[in-house]
């Protein structure tokens, strides 16, 4: 999920359309885009993760100008032909093997285009190149290199002016003192040698994916950019590339093509012909539940700028663009039918399928018991299953075990899952001590034991009870609880026990069927000093049976 | 010879009314208008309470007063244990009609305070006037037991899957990544997978995954397998997949029960209720820990009309008369949905969550076949917190009795 600004006058002149606010905020919802907030001025957009091409605004309005119908059908990106090369050495194949790269040409670095270009660069970056790792886009000054350019892996010791800085640091401190060197040394750090982009005269361009170089950085002068996409994956460089140099096209930039040449081959980028993929229009019928025909699903398609026509035997031959990364599937091309088809023009319709509905026989012995302790006049608490193993053992005055427990939370009072009921109880007595007395709560819910399954673990439900009051002792938690077990027709047995969260001679164990199902009794004032509670307490907590 | 009448026998066991308002100031001053009015009076005789422009508030004798036992609370012990008491206390304990002399119940009456069971057999309250009582006075707050206000919405919303013929699943809330996230065709290097937003567990580690289902979501994460897709296009482990988390939706529940369904199981329908993890920071707009509803249709002959239908009714049987759905992305739907409510009583309309299809790189591993299956699931703090007008989402676990005891039935 990406929010992006755009300026809202530049998206309607790109669209070619002018609308009323409240129209295009409708419009944006229903073609897939969600309105944060739309001015006069501004918008903030939200955009989903399956349309990076979406986060700039030339690519916004691309798509959105097709679905509200100011245009339509596929826009044909040239590639123009030049000497510009870059060379690969092997160096970098175990370190960021990926590159591609791009000229364009006579652009017009207005303000918009430069906050378009950097939010989309920014964007892109955060969300689809994840965080730089997968890829990195590098901008520059074309008249400021001279070609053929080198991508090599080079020593930490090498040095070069970054961005923002006015002297020349070593690879090894950029990392270390240069703020993106700190916030991305991470993809590289752990690496024999750092990428490097340096032309024939020793200018270099960038360290990706860290920082550009200050010697060929863009400024207001410059006239023509070029644009190298590094990575560690083929497909996701080639898609960044295309869709930065798709965003320049729109605003009439001329695109001229660079050979990149690796050890082993030679290509030349960026690649912008179109894809191939055909839907059948039976399929699209088929999962949306209309009735249209091949020729007005492929004007749909040409709305969200597919090339698409009518083939044989019912299917739709569609040309994909090249900034298009989410056409897995014809799923994909069946659901851009139907947001062109507009989503509230798709009737709803309830199917007759006739189930049976059924719960799950725990849920029906949860309710009984819920009923009972309501009936005792007990109020029903829910506490969280994550809690601390200070809560469950210590201070509960019990000896720890071992729990379910996570690996990287964020906060030390939630990182173990809860095996019994009563810590949390207590928390909630603690809170509630400036409230009227009596309180008689309890809880019904799951906790997690170790176990042999395939997770490690298994959920058991539980039910806990607790009175807090002046004159609470343990024939007071007794009759409740047997009252409880009597009306769910569970014979049981109490016996002794000692349990260190409860007062010695004051507790016992509930046996049914032979066996430990859970135990009742005065809580320790000790466990009552550790939970800063200054009222008496007795409990009851049983395992809920299936 | 004195004996403690029936209110002289309730005040022992439950404390004075002076006393039990005590702790109900504790907390703080409160409003005259909302206390026992006989509390009130003997608080403010003994100095316990002084009042301010209609507040109530504990004075430092009525602060100390709280744990101690009072002298009327000591009488009353006293009388029940048949022990001799000063005569002083005794007429205040007879004025407040604590106490009565033995037999005393016989005794001619000129006025009825409290009826009782002598009275009603021997006919003494014949000719006998009842003392009035002000219909209007307080009366003290009494808390029944009650369900948690958000049990109330579950098992409305439980009712409204079961009314609509829907089965239910459950499983594990430490779950492998296989079935929180691979089954469900997210790449293993989708951000949501990210340490920053997954709890990973420490103990237990790793868990065991199904062999031949994960052979075949294997090969439909890095080619799309044998059905049209391109699939993610990159190398998937098994030892990734193994990894053990909290599930960050009841989705995985989906996943596991498509994976056990046999072609004469269909037409089914499937829902769960249940708690879902994130590895967030608790402020008020987020919870670690929050239930999530999900619904299943998996059926041959349903589609995206379908599906809108099928969101249209769920919605108005959960109340909300007014819905609209538009585009929306799931890693694991396509088409997707986004829900939308109206709510009249603010005139905007609120996001209630996703639906959609699942893909077929989703069912075809699962299933066998790449069968519709139509999927939606409503995350249901939103909805208590709009239900309850609550500003800060920690308040539907604060379990504050004050605030559970008050708030209305769903």
């Amino acid at each position: 999920m990406a929010l992006i600004n755009v300026n809202t006058k530049d998206l309607l002149k790109l669209i070619g359309k002018s609308m009323p606010l409240d129209r295009l905020e409708h419009n944006l919802a229903m073609f897939g885009v969600v309105p944060e907030r739309v001015t006069d001025k501004e918008c903030e957009l939200e955009v989903f993760p399956n349309r990076p091409d979406m986060l700039s605004v030339e690519g916004l309005a691309r798509s959105f100008a097709g679905f509200i119908g100011a245009k339509r059908g596929y826009i044909e990106y040239e590639v123009h032909n030049s000497d510009y090369e870059v060379e690969v050495g092997g160096s970098t194949k175990d370190i960021r093997p990926e590159i591609v790269c791009a000229v364009v040409k006579n652009v017009k670095l207005t303000d918009e285009l430069v906050t378009s270009i950097m939010q989309l660069q920014e964007k892109l970056h955060l969300t689809y190149c994840r965080k730089r790792a997968k890829a990195s886009i590098g901008i520059y000054d074309l008249d400021s290199i001279i070609f053929p350019v080198t991508y090599k892996a080079e020593k930490p010791d090498f040095s070069f002016m970054p961005l923002d800085f006015k002297r020349k640091l070593t690879l090894k401190d950029i990392l270390k003192e240069h703020p993106k060197g700190r916030d991305y040394g991470w993809i590289i750090g752990n690496m024999p040698r750092y990428p490097l982009l340096i032309d024939s005269k020793g200018t270099v361009l960038s360290m990706p994916p860290i920082i550009n170089s200050e010697e060929s950085k863009v400024t207001e002068r410059t006239k023509n950019l070029f644009i190298d996409v590094t990575g560690t994956d083929k497909k996701t460089v080639n898609e960044v590339l295309n869709i930065l140099v798709c965003a320049l096209a729109d605003r009439g930039g001329k695109v001229f093509g660079v050979k990149v040449s690796y050890p082993a081959k030679k290509i030349t980028t960026p690649q912008l012909e179109p894809w191939k993929n055909r839907v059948s229009i039976d399929y699209v019928n088929q999962v949306l539940g209309l009735d249209i025909n091949a020729k007005e699903a492929a004007i749909l398609l040409e709305r969200m700028r597919f090339n698409a026509s009518p083939g044989k035997d019912g299917m739709i031959e569609v040309e994909i663009p090249p900034y298009r990364t989410d056409i897995m599937h014809p799923i994909d091309l069946v659901e851009d039918i139907a947001i062109m088809y507009g989503y509230d023009n798709i009737e709803p319709y309830l199917p007759e399928v006739a189930t049976i509905g059924s719960e799950k026989p725990i849920e029906a012995t949860t309710r009984k018991l819920r009923e009972l302790m309501i009936g005792s006049g007990y109020q029903e608490v829910i506490t969280y299953v994550l809690t601390s193993k200070e809560n469950l053992f210590k201070k509960m005055g019990i000896k720890e075990e071992a729990v379910a427990e996570t690996l990287n939370h964020k906060s030390e009072e939630y990182y173990a899952c809860r095996n019994w009921l009563l810590p949390n109880i207590m928390g909630v007595l603690y809170a509630n001590r400036h409230n009227a007395f009596p309180q008689k709560v309890f809880e019904i819910g799951d906790c997690i034991t170790l176990s042999s399954d395939e997770t490690g673990t298994k959920v058991t439900r539980r039910l806990c009870g607790a009175e807090s009051h002046e004159k609470a002792n343990l024939t007071g938690i007794k009759s409740v609880a047997e009252e409880l077990l009597r009306n769910m027709g569970m014979k049981h047995e109490i016996r002794q026990l000692s349990h260190p969260s409860f007062i010695e001679t004051r507790c016992g164990e509930i046996i049914i069927n032979g066996k430990r199902a859970g135990f009742l009794g005065e809580v320790h004032p000790q466990v009552l000093n550790n939970f800063n509670i200054e009222m008496p307490v007795v409990a009851f907590e049983i395992e809920v049976p299936i | 010879m004195y004996v403690l009448t029936k209110e002289g026998k309730d005040y022992l066991d439950n404390g004075l009314p002076e006393k039990r308002l005590l702790h109900v100031l504790r907390a703080g001053k409160k409003a005259v208008s909302g206390l026992n009015p006989i509390a009130v009076g003997w608080a403010k005789k003994n100095g316990w309470i002084r009042i301010e422009a209609g507040y109530a508030e504990l004075t430092q004798e009525g602060r100390e007063m709280v744990g101690r036992k009072t002298n009327m609370e000591i009488a009353l012990e006293d009388v029940s244990k048949g022990e001799k008491v000063d005569q002083k206390i005794i007429s205040v304990l007879l004025s407040r009609k604590l106490v009565q002399e033995e037999g005393a119940e016989a005794e001619e009456v000129s006025e009825i305070t409290q009826l009782t069971p002598s009275m009603i057999a021997g006919g003494k309250w014949k000719g006998v006037p009842f003392r009035p009582y002000d219909i209007k006075a307080p009366a003290p707050e009494v808390w029944p037991g009650k369900k948690h206000f958000f049990t109330q919405a579950i098992e409305h919303i439980r009712k409204v899957w079961l009314e609509m013929g829907f089965t239910e699943m459950s499983g594990p809330m430490v779950e492998t990544a296989f079935w929180n996230f691979d089954a469900l065709y997210q790449p293993q290097d989708h951000p949501a997978r990210d340490m920053a937003d997954t709890f990973y567990m420490k103990n237990p580690r790793t868990g065991k995954i199904p062999a031949a289902i994960a052979s075949r979501v294997k090969e439909m994460h890095e080619s799309g397998d044998d059905i049209d897709s391109t699939g993610w296009q990159y190398k998937w482990s098994s030892e990734v997949a193994k990894q053990l988390c909290l599930r960050t939706h009841s989705t995985s529940l989906s996943a596991r029960t498509l994976a056990s369904l046999k072609p004469e199981d269909l037409p089914a329908k499937f829902f769960s209720i249940g708690k879902v993890f994130r590895n967030e920071v608790l402020d008020w707009k987020h919870l670690f820990e929050f239930f999530q509803t999900d619904g299943i249709v998996v059926d041959e002959n349903v589609n995206f009309r379908h599906l809108l239908g099928y969101l249209r009714r769920f919605l108005d049987k959960m109340g909300y008369k007014k819905v609209r759905f538009r585009p929306s992305y799931f890693p694991y739907t396509e088409p997707s949905v986004e829900m939308e409510v109206y709510i009249p009583e603010k005139k905007s309309w609120m996001e209630l969550g996703g639906a959609g299809m699942f893909r077929p790189e989703v069912v075809k591993p699962l299933l066998g076949k790449e069968i519709p299956v139509l999927a939606w699931g409503p995350g249901l703090e939103r909805l208590i917190m709009e239900a309850y007008a609550l500003k800060d989402i920690r308040d539907v676990y604060s379990n504050n009795l004050a605030i559970l005891r008050r708030t209305r039935m769903w």
